[in-house]
This record gives structure tokens, C-alpha cells and sequence, in this order.
């Protein structure tokens, strides 16, 4: 794969989305459409879960 | 509810799961949620189901930022009880929480219910797919830094 790195201010943008999700329950919200990351938000309404990372847990 | 053309290669990989609870667990669970997951999404992101041995495997490709992954998400005879086993298709660079085979290490592979993160009563395949996107934003960030984003769990 060719590898498109993000840009500083996207990768800013991802590093506090992330660690927000992870510190403060923050929703990571996925476009519907490819899975791009499009933001955060405090909550979503349960028919826009399946788009938003909230308590999904993972090992690392 | 009737499903899509496409999953109907799916009801025939029913008795790859041993038991009633099994069967009965994708069709009122797993399935619903794929369902779900695929509406309005482009075909190339949508998760596509398949028979292998005795385990389905979702393929389907995840984008969280300009690169665009292919990713295949097992679900083992043993699921749900057993976690999802996801590994990356797309050459990936070694870095940490990657495992043999470009497996990712989520929720402890091959753990059990009293040692695992994975909570069978709680999660569906969804989640796997979710955690693999959350997983590949933070290589995207380690790729270019060197640093994984997020701490150790403990």
C-alpha cells in the first residue's frame, strides 16, 4: 500500500478523538458511507451506534 | 426480515456453529447488525460474509483516515463465547499490538470469558469491526510518530 499519512491537524484532531474516547467515554463517529473518522460527539441516538465508537473495549 | 441477496450465501454457513444457541445467536443477533452496518455504505466498505472451515469470516475494508485497510473478522465454532479473531489483509508496517499474521490484539485472543475484555452479552461482531477501526487510527498516528496513542490496558 501506498501510504497516505495524515497531516498534523488531522492527526491532532485523531490523537485528541481517540484519547478522548478512551479517558472520557468521547464518541468517535464514522461517515456511514467509507468509515472515515468525521468527529466526536457526547452521545448519539441508538440508530447512529453502529457509526460511533463509544465503549468498545480492546486490549491495548 | 428478509435478507439482501447478498447474505444468502450466510444461510447456508448456519450449521457452522455447533449448537441451537450458536444458530440462534446469529440469526437474531449477528445478522441483524451486519444488516445494519451495511445500509447506505458503499459497497466497497460493506461487510461481506463467507464460509471457511468451521468459522464465518467478514471481509470488509475500514478507511480512518486517507488509506483505505481490508480486514477479515473470524468468527470461530466456539463464537460468541470465544472472541472475534481480526487480522489485516493490507501489508501493515510491525508495530506494537500486532500478533502473528497481521492478527490484532484486541481482547486478548483466544481468552476466556473470566479473562477477557470481550463481553459476550454485550457485543456483536459490530464491535469487532469497530475496535479494528479504533485499532487502525491509532497505527495511522503510530506510523507517522512512533508513538501508539493510547495507554497500555491494565
Amino acid at each position: 500500500m501506498d501510504f497516505r499519512p495524515l497531516n498534523a491537524t488531522e492527526r491532532q484532531n485523531l490523537i485528541t478523538a481517540l484519547r478522548g474516547n478512551a479517558d472520557q467515554n468521547r464518541v468517535l463517529l464514522m461517515d456511514r458511507r467509507d468509515t472515515s473518522f468525521v468527529g466526536t460527539a457526547d452521545e448519539v441516538p441508538d440508530e447512529e451506534v453502529i457509526n460511533a465508537i463509544k465503549s468498545v473495549p480492546c486490549h491495548y | 426480515m428478509s435478507l439482501p441477496t447478498a447474505y444468502c450465501p450466510l444461510r447456508t454457513a448456519m450449521g457452522l456453529l455447533d449448537s441451537e444457541t450458536g444458530k440462534r445467536r446469529l440469526l437474531t443477533v449477528e445478522i441483524p447488525v451486519i444488516e445494519r452496518y451495511n445500509e447506505g455504505r458503499h459497497p466497497e466498505f460493506q461487510v461481506r460474509v463467507a464460509r471457511a472451515g468451521g468459522s464465518l469470516v467478514l471481509r470488509y475494508a475500514l478507511k480512518p483516515g486517507h488509506n483505505v485497510y481490508q480486514l477479515e473478522t473470524r468468527l470461530v465454532s466456539s463464537y460468541p463465547l470465544v472472541p472475534p479473531e481480526t487480522r489485516v489483509i493490507t501489508p501493515l508496517k510491525h508495530c506494537p499490538h500486532l500478533l502473528e499474521g497481521q492478527t490484532l490484539c484486541l481482547w486478548r485472543q483466544g481468552s476466556t470469558r473470566a479473562n477477557s475484555r470481550w463481553d459476550p452479552a454485550r457485543f456483536t461482531c459490530i464491535f469487532a469491526i469497530q475496535a479494528a477501526w479504533r485499532w487502525l487510527a491509532c497505527y495511522e498516528i503510530w506510523h507517522e510518530t512512533g508513538e501508539w496513542p493510547l495507554p497500555e490496558a491494565k
